[in-house]
């Protein structure tokens, strides 16, 4: 399907679901996303009125990625209190563009970490971020797990351990930190549905603060504190000191979260879930670097990646007790 | 101007390369291996980064970065490999498959202090090649 004709049945999708729009424009594919395509574009309202919207499917062909239920996440998330781009139409692979889809709004805002940790513009939002980020992860939390039938769920340490005996190279450093997190799991909350990757660069801010929650491809059933301890991982504070993303305090974080309705976590726990999501985005340094070395996807940043791994072992280091 | 013969007068008066610093190996001549690499990061940082934009500038920023490791390997690589060499002894393990297998299995577990300290110390000379300012400011350059 060429974009002319992708356009033609964007057109009849979305006027399905919005019956006064009469022309689609401006069909572009944005970058990133190699499981999923992502392309925005505009519809003509007979009003006069431009709506921008954006469309995520699977690539034509491809085995379906989880669609569908990226489709319900963000409607479930809305109905929960978080901010979400609102969902305009979803479909399957039946229905009209060739392969499963969501279409949702555009939402206008920043996403690039650095610039929304130290541009002037975004202060204002760095001010607020750790309480919305609590408020946020608070209602990502409160999702009813009916509402999302299918997620996936499994043990974090015990996939990781799999992930790293499979890649098949020696991390002594990674060794201490499995056998710390082996030797000291908190207390388990109850299940709820985890994000899986709720750190600065997936959330659009504007200078009021987050506007939407991206990027729901990793949500699975899980332990809620997974969530918040991966957004003190390290790598997400872009170089900036505060612990929290780069603008806040684990204090503030749980605090907010707690008054939000998230449930009082206990520190010892949160501390548990920030060094397995260190150990996780060193695991995933060394994937991105195999996947250069394999000849998979030729390409320097992914190499340069591999020799990235040390940093999260010497973060690692400093974080066990 | 010349020095005599033909040639070029050298930049300086008995102006000579500086020997064995340049991360070479004999028999080859200068530049040695990191000088090479140190002058073709010059390049690509001084004329094709100003040349470039998006994501293009990006990735020469990138292949920078490679090549400043690069260079940092091959002067620092082989004293911090005999080093390593002689801590893994010192632990009675032949390499890193070797005791990375050893704290999995507890069978260091006695030494649990001495295996924190040879760890650190590999981990600050990966470090020391791949992003000094790591060790140096705490949150290195990033991304």
């Amino acid at each position: 399907m060429d974009t002319a004709a992708l356009a033609d049945r964007l057109l009849a999708v979305v006027a399905a679901a919005v019956p006064d729009v009469e022309r689609v424009g401006d069909l572009r594919r944005l970058p990133g996303g190699a499981s999923r395509e992502t392309w925005s574009f505009t519809v003509q309202r007979s009003s006069g009125a431009t709506d921008r919207l954006v469309v995520r499917r699977d690539p034509p062909g491809a085995p379906p990625s989880g669609i569908a239920l990226e489709a319900a996440l963000l409607a479930a998330a809305a109905r929960a209190g978080v901010p979400v781009p609102p969902v305009v139409a979803a479909g399957d692979a039946a229905g009209g563009l060739g392969s499963a889809f969501v279409v949702m709004a555009f939402v206008e805002g920043e996403t690039i970490p650095r610039r929304i940790l130290r541009d002037e513009q975004w202060a204002p939002a760095r001010a607020v971020l750790t309480e919305q980020c609590g408020a946020a992860l608070a209602a990502v939390h409160r999702i009813p797990l009916a509402a999302v039938p299918g997620l996936p769920e499994g043990d974090p340490l015990t996939q990781l351990r799999a992930l790293l005996d499979r890649l098949g190279q020696p991390h002594p450093a990674f060794e201490l930190a499995f056998r710390w997190l082996e030797g000291n799991r908190p207390p388990p909350s109850a299940p709820a549905v985890v994000h899986g990757d709720f750190r600065n660069g997936n959330l659009i801010v504007g200078p009021e603060g987050i506007r939407a929650v991206l990027d729901w491809e990793l949500a699975h059933v899980g332990d809620p504190v997974e969530d918040l301890g991966w957004l003190c991982v390290k790598a997400w504070r872009f170089g900036a000191p505060a612990e929290v993303g780069g603008f806040g305090s684990v204090g503030q974080l749980l605090d907010a979260y707690r008054r939000a309705g998230g449930g009082a976590v206990p520190e010892p726990a949160l501390r548990w879930w920030q060094v397995l999501g260190t150990l996780r985005w060193g695991i995933i340094c060394i994937v991105q670097a195999t996947t250069h070395l394999v000849g998979a996807v030729r390409s320097v940043e992914l190499a340069a990646i591999g020799r990235r791994v040390c940093e999260v072992e010497w973060d690692l280091l400093e974080l066990l007790p | 101007m010349t020095g005599g013969a033909g040639v070029p007068e050298p930049p300086g008066p008995g102006a000579s390369p500086p020997g064995g610093a340049g991360g070479g190996w004999p028999p080859h001549d200068v530049p040695g291996a990191a000088d090479l690499v140190a002058a073709v990061g010059e390049f690509l940082e001084a004329e094709v980064l100003e040349a470039t934009e998006g994501r293009t500038r990006f990735l020469v920023r990138v292949a920078v970065n490679a090549l400043a490791m690069v260079g940092r390997e091959l002067v620092l690589g082989p004293a911090m490999a005999d080093e390593h060499r002689r801590r893994l002894a010192a632990l009675g393990v032949a390499d890193e498959r070797a005791l990375a297998a050893a704290i999995r299995s507890g069978a260091l577990d006695e030494r649990a202090a001495e295996v924190r300290a040879v760890v650190r110390a590999t981990v600050a000379d990966k470090l020391a090649v791949a992003n000094p300012r790591y060790l140096e400011a705490g949150p290195g350059p990033g991304a």
